[in-house]
Parts: C-alpha cells; sequence; structure tokens
C-alpha cells in the first residue's frame, strides 16, 4: 500500500496535480478570510451608535448646559431625547429656550420640553409644562 | 444566386437581432432609471395639484416646462425619470404653493400641505373666532380667571387654529404665555394640544408646519 503512494508521489503529473491543488486551496482561504464580514466589537458598535445618536440630535452637543440661573438636561428616548429645564422664572425658561434654539431653530418643534419648575396654573399641584 | 440570398438573410436576420438585443437593454436601462414617487396632500376642495416637468435652466428653483404631465391625486403613484419636476397647487381661496422634486432612482414620498389663503382665513375665523374662545374657556374654568386668549389664527383648510394665552393671575412665576393648538372635528373644536409653552411636532403630527411655526416661544412680559 506504501509502495502504492510512494510511486504515486513520484510521478509527475499527480506531483503537479497536487501542486495545483494546494495554490487552489491557499487561495481559496485567503479570499474567504478577506471577503468574510469581520464582527465589530462592541466597543465598535457603542462609538457608531453614539455617532448616528449625535448626527440626529445634534443639539447633544451642548447640552447639558449650566447657569447660575437655569440648567438644561436630557434624557434619552429611543433615538430621540427628552430635554429638561431647570428654573423657577419665567424669564430664564425663555432664556433658556433662546440658548437651545441658537443652536437649532426647531428645538421646540422637534422635543418634547419638560420645564421641570413650572406648574402650570391650569392645573392643580401637578408639575408637568402643561 | 442562392447563396447570395441566404447570406443576405443572415446579414439581415444578425442586424435585427443586435436591433433588438440593443433596443430591449435601451427599455430595460430607462425602466430601471425611473423613479417612484408617490404624492400624499390634504384635500381641500377646490383644489388642484398639478405636475409639470422643471426646465433644467435652473436647478434650484426650475421653471415649468411645458403642459402639465398630470394632475396629480392623493396617494397618486408616478414613475418619474432622473430630472427636476415641479409640483404646483392652485385654486380659488387656496393658497398658491410650488413644490420641486428631483426623483433619482429612490422611491420618495412628497407630502404637500395644502392650505387656504390668508384672506379666506381672516374671512373664516370673523365666525370660528367666537367659538374656538368658547371651546377653550370650556375647556378650564380657570383659563378665563387667569389669561388673556390672544392671536386666534386658523391654518390649513381652516380647520386647525393655534392661539396663545397670556397670564393676567397674581403669581409672577407663573407668566409664561401657553401655546394651544386646536382643531374643528365634526363641527366641534376640541383642543388637540396644550396649553403648554411649547408644542413639538409628534403631539399633533397632522397640524400644519406654519401652524407649528406660529407658536414657537415669546418672551413673558416682565422680566423676573
Amino acid at each position: 500500500m506504501n509502495q502504492f503512494f510512494t510511486s504515486l508521489l513520484k510521478s509527475k503529473k499527480v506531483f503537479s496535480l497536487l501542486i495545483i491543488i494546494g495554490i487552489m486551496l491557499v487561495g481559496y482561504i485567503a479570499w474567504v478570510s478577506i471577503n468574510t464580514t469581520r464582527t465589530k466589537s462592541s466597543s465598535e458598535t457603542y462609538i457608531e451608535h453614539q455617532q448616528k445618536f449625535t448626527e440626529n440630535n445634534p443639539l447633544v452637543k451642548h447640552i447639558p448646559y449650566k447657569t447660575p440661573f437655569y440648567s438644561i438636561s436630557y434624557d434619552t428616548v429611543g433615538d430621540s431625547i427628552e430635554i429638561k429645564v431647570f428654573t423657577p422664572s419665567p424669564h430664564y425658561r425663555y432664556e433658556a429656550l433662546q440658548y437651545m434654539m441658537f443652536y437649532d431653530q426647531e428645538v421646540t418643534l422637534k422635543y418634547n420640553i419638560v420645564f421641570v419648575d413650572f406648574t402650570s396654573p391650569l392645573v392643580d399641584k401637578e408639575v408637568t409644562n402643561a | 444566386m442562392l447563396n447570395k440570398k441566404i447570406l443576405f438573410s443572415i446579414i439581415t436576420g444578425m442586424i435585427l437581432v443586435t436591433a433588438a438585443v440593443f433596443g430591449a437593454k435601451y427599455y430595460i436601462d430607462y425602466r430601471n432609471s425611473l423613479t417612484q414617487v408617490t404624492f400624499t396632500y390634504n384635500s381641500i376642495p377646490g383644489a388642484t395639484v398639478k405636475l409639470y416637468k422643471g426646465d433644467r435652466k435652473d436647478l434650484v428653483n426650475p421653471n415649468t416646462k411645458g403642459d402639465a404631465i398630470a394632475t396629480v391625486k392623493s396617494g397618486g403613484q408616478y414613475q418619474l425619470e432622473d430630472w427636476p419636476y415641479v409640483a404646483i397647487v392652485s385654486g380659488d381661496n387656496i393658497e398658491p404653493t410650488k413644490q420641486i422634486i428631483y426623483p433619482h432612482q429612490t422611491a420618495i414620498t412628497i407630502t404637500l400641505n395644502i392650505s387656504k389663503n390668508k384672506s379666506a382665513l381672516d374671512a373664516a375665523l370673523t365666525n370660528e373666532q367666537p367659538l374656538i374662545q368658547q371651546a377653550l374657556e370650556t375647556s378650564n374654568t380657570k383659563l378665563s380667571q387667569l389669561y388673556n386668549i390672544q392671536n386666534v389664527t386658523l391654518f390649513g383648510d381652516g380647520n386647525w387654529a393655534s392661539a396663545r394665552l397670556s397670564y393676567r393671575g397674581p403669581d409672577s412665576y407663573s407668566r409664561d404665555y401657553l401655546a394651544v393648538v386646536l382643531q374643528k372635528q365634526n363641527g366641534t373644536w376640541q383642543i388637540a394640544a396644550g396649553p403648554k409653552i411649547t408644542i413639538s411636532r409628534a403631539e399633533v403630527p397632522n397640524a400644519p408646519e406654519a401652524l407649528l411655526w406660529s407658536i414657537t416661544p415669546k418672551a413673558p412680559n416682565e422680566s423676573n
């Protein structure tokens, strides 16, 4: 049996065929390794998500924001944000809106804005924007 | 002689087959280059939307070129070439508007906000204002005691309205202006959103865009 394989390997045709198969195999492995999509690491996924989130909500580059008179923060709601404005003063609530509108003219139309320290005179004992 | 006939037939056949192949390819390429454009709009009696091919000389604001290629129905789908198009809204008492469309192979939906013109809305407001005022006052008994109702304005087909509430109560920490959006449904004005300091698009997704811009915040009367 061994003699049979030895004589087979010594045959030039068989040897050439094996070389060709070997080259094809290496080429195939190289091709597969290049074309297989690399699995993204969790940090890459996180960075990508953060970039997309900032692109969708460019205002987050400018908030949270704090002054002696008012502060602005936000909560993430899915792919969007809910903005919170903290100040008991009507004047500074308006100033806070002006600050945000400087960066995004449509901020009041795009986002739900909660004025945390504002109690509507129309609603009894309820802390709400309404 | 026979050979010449056969040769002539073969050459003619080849030319015809080649022409057919190129024709089919041209047709397939043309079909693939078309973009499906869907139009949606709020229907107002008397308003018509016509679609024109645009003039390519001014790509930013193209003029119409020739006659209208279609009278657009809401929900209608059109296969348009890679070319600027112009949709024009017109009609009696309708605010004339022009929408530029640039189809480019990705299916798009064009939403048109058709509105009555200012004079028609102002005329309708004379009758609607007392009803809007009543709807607001009955929505909350405190409202008429604490707020003045200002800037009542109609929008769209006249079935949307906005108003601003100006505080006149005793608490200086409540001086914020409040915005209200109302919608007339089944002949009755109802509050769609507010009264709030700000109202977002998500709260009244079907409201005309001009209405939303009319209620952007206003500075309170006195500084604090």
